[in-house]
C-alpha cells in the first residue's frame, strides 16, 4: 500500500531534501490527501494568528531577525524579500532565527515552528491572489515540516497550520484540474 | 566525424553524459578531448542506483526520443571510445576540486561542453580556468531557472524545454545561445533520466551544428522584457501531478 512518507518523521530532526523523488503512481496523491486530512482532523482550536506588526525591511548591516522580516512581509509584502527567504528555506529546509544582513549565514536553532508557520501563511495568502507554482512548492515543504512535528510542538500554530493546509489543498485541486 | 579542435567535453558518470556522447557521435561531432569525472558507486545526483528502462513507453510516437534516443545503461568509456575523442579520467567528482580545475585548464580549446554531476555550482576558480563553459539547462530560459524545471513547465504549459547557455557565477543566468520547447512526451514517467537528457542533447547538437556551420556560437536573442523565475527541487506531490494528471485536464490551462 502506498503511503505518504514525506512527513512521517520529525523533519526538524531528520531533514528531507526531495531530490530525485520516486514516482509511486496516482495512489501516492491519495496517500498524500489522507495524510493531510488526518493532520487537519487532529488540529485543536487555538494557536491563533496575531495581527501583523508594522515593521520595515532590513536596510543596514545589522543581523536580520527572521521574526522581524516575517513582520515586514506580513505588513507589506515584497516579492524580492519573500524570494530571498524562500531561497534560504529551500536550500537548507530550515528557518533560523537570525541571519546576517545578506541573509546568508545563520545563527541559533532552527526549531521555532512559528517561523515556519508564518512563512507558510504568507505563501498561502499569496496563492489566494495568484496560482504561482513556486510558492505552492515551498508551501508543500513547509507544511510537511509542520505536519511532521509533535502535537506539542504544533500547538502554538494550529490555526495558522489549518489556514496553510486549506490553501495548499485548494491550490493542489486547481492544478489537478478540479474545481478549487 | 567533424573534429572540434576548439571544444572539449567535461563529463561525469551520469545518464546525461551518456546522452551527450551518443548524440554527439550520431551527429558526427568529436570534441578535441574529454575529461571524465568518475568515481564508482559515488551515488551522486544524476547517477541511477538501478538499471534504467532502455526506452520510454510508446517510443515510436515520441518525436524527441526518436531524435535523441540513447542507451542510458551504456559504459561511459565505451561511448567515448566509440566517439573517438582522446580522454583522461580523474577519480574525482567535484568540479571545483583543484585537480579538476587544473585538468580543465589544460584541455584544448577555449570552450568546454559541461556535463558534470547534478547540483554542483561552478565556483570562481573553475570559472577562471580560461574556458567558457557551455551548459545545457533542463528548462526553457529565462522562464524556468533552477532545479527540476521541466516538471513545472509540464504542469504550466504541457511542454519541457532545454536551453544552452554559457555559465556565469549566477545560476542559469548566462547568455542564452539556443532554447527549445518540446511537447510533453507520451510516457511522462521517464523525464529524470531519459527525456530531460534527450532534450538537452538535442539542443547541444543543434548549437554545435550552428557553430560548425558559421564559426560562431548562436545567440537566442532573449528579450530584456522576458522575466526570469527561479524554481527549487520539485515537491513529490507536484511531480506526481506533472506526470499523472490527465492530458485533457492538463490542457485546460
Amino acid at each position: 500500500m502506498t503511503s505518504y512518507t514525506y512527513a512521517d518523521r520529525n523533519l526538524l530532526v531528520e531533514n528531507e531534501h526531495y531530490f530525485y523523488s520516486v514516482l509511486q503512481g496516482p495512489p501516492f496523491l491519495n496517500a498524500y490527501r489522507t495524510a493531510r486530512a488526518e493532520v487537519l482532523k487532529g488540529l485543536t482550536e487555538g494557536g491563533g494568528r496575531q495581527p501583523p506588526e508594522k515593521c520595515a525591511y532590513p536596510t543596514g548591516t545589522d543581523d536580520i531577525r527572521t521574526a522581524d522580516l516575517l513582520n515586514a512581509l506580513e505588513w507589506d509584502l515584497d516579492d524580492l524579500w519573500l524570494g530571498k527567504l524562500v531561497q534560504r528555506f529551500e536550500i537548507t529546509k530550515r528557518l533560523y532565527p537570525i541571519y546576517d544582513n545578506r541573509l546568508r549565514k545563520h545563527a541559533g536553532e532552527a526549531n521555532d515552528v512559528t517561523l515556519y508557520a508564518r512563512l507558510a501563511c504568507i505563501l498561502a495568502a499569496e496563492l489566494g491572489h495568484a496560482q504561482d507554482l513556486r510558492w505552492l512548492n515551498t508551501l508543500l515543504k513547509l507544511n510537511d515540516t509542520l505536519c511532521s512535528v509533535t502535537n506539542a510542538q504544533r500547538e502554538p500554530v494550529t490555526q495558522m497550520l489549518r489556514f496553510s493546509l486549506t490553501a495548499e489543498d485548494a491550490a493542489i485541486k486547481f492544478w489537478e484540474g478540479s474545481s478549487p | 566525424m567533424i573534429d572540434l579542435p576548439n571544444v572539449s567535453l567535461v563529463c561525469a558518470d551520469t545518464t546525461r553524459s551518456r546522452a551527450y556522447l551518443q548524440n554527439l557521435s550520431r551527429a558526427g561531432f568529436r570534441p578535441a578531448k574529454v575529461l571524465v569525472l568518475a568515481k564508482p558507486q559515488a551515488d551522486l545526483p544524476g547517477q541511477s542506483r538501478t538499471i534504467l528502462v532502455e526506452r520510454p513507453l510508446n517510443a515510436e510516437n515520441d518525436p524527441l526520443w526518436q531524435t535523441a534516443h540513447f542507451d542510458p545503461n551504456s559504459s561511459l568509456l565505451e561511448d567515448i571510445t566509440a566517439n573517438g575523442a582522446p580522454f583522461n579520467v580523474l577519480d574525482l567528482t567535484d568540479i571545483n576540486h583543484p585537480d579538476v580545475v587544473a585538468g580543465v585548464a589544460a584541455l584544448p580549446g577555449d570552450t568546454v561542453l559541461y556535463s558534470g554531476f547534478g547540483g554542483q555550482i561552478l565556483r570562481a576558480a573553475i570559472l577562471a580556468a580560461g574556458k567558457q563553459f557551455l551548459h545545457v539547462h533542463g528548462g526553457y530560459l529565462p522562464d524556468f531557472r533552477g532545479s527540476t524545471t521541466n516538471y513545472y513547465s509540464m504542469i504550466e504549459e504541457a511542454a519541457i524545454g532545454a536551453s544552452a547557455i554559457f555559465l556565469t557565477a549566477e545560476i542559469d543566468a548566462g547568455p542564452v545561445l539556443m532554447r527549445r520547447r518540446f511537447p510533453v512526451p507520451p510516457d511522462r514517467t521517464q523525464i529524470d533520466h531519459l527525456h530531460d537528457s534527450a532534450a538537452r542533447a538535442t539542443v547541444l547538437c543543434e548549437v554545435l551544428q550552428v557553430y560548425n556551420r558559421t564559426g560562431n556560437w548562436p545567440d537566442a536573442e532573449v528579450a530584456t522584457t522576458e522575466t526570469a523565475r527561479t524554481f527549487y527541487v520539485i515537491h513529490p506531490v507536484l511531480k506526481h501531478i506533472a506526470v499523472f494528471r490527465e492530458p485533457a485536464k492538463r490542457n485546460r490551462q
